[in-house]
């Protein structure tokens, strides 16, 4: 017997064979019907709110890279400049200050000078002019001195903490006692030490507050979860820390661990 | 609901073909019958996936055949299983006999294992290629073609003991 012959022999024997299924064949179909009908849409629902919970995953997970990603640029900054930034603005800012004095000393000298600075310099020479004649070249050169003197004080406004009206009569009132009393007039320019800009120690706080914070703000919990990561994590770095703040809340720091990751997925 | 009458006519009109089909690939009547039921509710709860080309009856013949060989899958156990060779198939020789010739030949393919009865079914009576049988069954075409030559035999052996004596 032939393959072909098998083949065709069970082909034409089945072509138009039937066979009876049993009697409550439908009816059990008809059951089963049912329970779909019932149960279609369950799944339905089942579907779309699982769809609205993994919706609302994916958008945190994307808004916490987004804002990890976002910290990192800005820390990376941070440890590069901050600490020359600080001493920048330590430096630059009394600097505005100074040009602001000097402007305004200026502006005041300007304008007193018009007022009075064609009074006093007189009274100065007329003053100075018959002690010139008494005293010795070196106490006239003394005298220069001195006048320098107080007008390279007047101009390191560093030193000059009072209001440019204040400055102003400094200003006019030296040259005065000056040539009354020629030696005190170190006393009225001689102010405060420089006073650093920023107020010690919250000031400070502030500047900092955007560089990861090293202070250990660590409450029992977190010092649990940090001690659990450090010992789970598998390579040399602490890639996760927690930290709490006085307010209880919890604060999960990733440090490079998406860094890293990408370096293995290109290695 | 309003078209069950019409999905009772559906049944009524393709089951005893649709039957004979499962038997075919079943081992048992009882495995049969499971195959039918599945079979058909998947029919009409899919009938959304019936493109309209092609018969319906094809279509529905192929589901059933769909269902028979998940089925077996999911039954994997059984596919290993050869039958006992002292079962002795006790059969009444009908050959001849045109309206009933075929029960005897389908108590001889459901004595095939598995995998032969399958293939056989799949290549012989619904004309699939290997190709096509690879891929429905997840194996290799030479395998497909190897059991078909060895359901072939198996079934020759039988044919022979069936003769008239």
């Amino acid at each position: 017997m032939e393959d072909r012959d098998i083949d065709k022999l069970f082909r034409d024997a089945f072509k138009e064979a039937e066979s009876n299924p049993p009697a409550d064949m439908w009816k059990r179909v008809e059951a089963e019907l049912e329970k779909e009908d019932n149960i279609v849409l369950l799944p339905r629902k089942n579907k779309f709110s699982f769809l609205k919970y993994a919706a609302a995953v994916v958008f945190l997970i994307g808004a916490g890279i987004a804002v990890y990603l976002n910290q990192e640029k800005g820390n990376s900054r941070l440890k590069d400049n901050s600490h020359p930034k600080q001493a920048e603005r330590t430096e630059t800012r009394p600097e505005h200050r100074i040009i602001e004095h000097e402007k305004e000393i200026r502006v005041a000298q300007t304008t007193t000078s018009e007022e009075q600075t064609a009074q006093s310099p007189k009274k100065v020479l007329a003053q100075v002019a018959p002690n010139k004649k008494d005293v010795t070249p070196k106490q006239v050169s003394l005298q220069n001195t001195v006048k320098r003197n107080t007008h390279e004080e007047i101009y390191i406004p560093e030193e000059v903490e009072e209001n440019p009206s204040q400055i102003t009569a400094h200003n006019i009132e030296i040259p005065n006692k000056d040539i009354s009393n020629q030696i005190p007039v170190r006393q009225v320019t001689e102010v405060e030490q420089l006073k650093p800009l920023i107020e010690p120690e919250e000031e400070m706080d502030n500047m900092y507050v955007s560089q990861p914070a090293t202070t250990d703000n660590n409450t029992v919990v977190t010092n649990i979860l940090n001690i659990i990561s450090e010992n789970i994590e598998i390579g040399t770095k602490k890639d996760i820390k927690f930290r709490s703040d006085d307010e209880g809340s919890i604060r999960i720091d990733f440090i490079n661990s998406f860094v890293k990751n990408r370096l293995k997925k290109r290695k | 609901m309003q078209n069950r009458k019409a999905q009772s006519q559906l049944y009524h009109y393709f089951s005893k073909k649709m039957h004979l089909v499962c038997m075919r690939y079943a081992h048992t009547t009882l495995e049969a019958d499971d195959i039918l039921q599945n079979g058909f509710v998947k029919v009409f709860t899919k009938h959304h996936l019936f493109d309209g080309t092609g018969s319906l009856e094809g279509w529905i013949k192929r589901i059933m055949i769909n269902t028979a060989i998940e089925t077996h899958r999911k039954n994997k156990l059984n596919h290993a299983e050869v039958l006992n060779e002292s079962q002795h198939i006790t059969l009444v020789s009908q050959l001849g006999a045109d309206q009933t010739a075929y029960k005897d030949l389908l108590a001889i393919i459901q004595t095939l294992p598995t995998g032969y009865r399958t293939i056989f079914n799949l290549y012989a009576i619904e004309g699939y290629t290997h190709k096509e049988i690879a891929d429905l069954l997840e194996i290799s075409e030479g395998n497909s073609k190897s059991q078909l030559s060895r359901a072939r035999q198996w079934l020759k052996q039988k044919l022979i003991k069936l003769e008239p004596r």
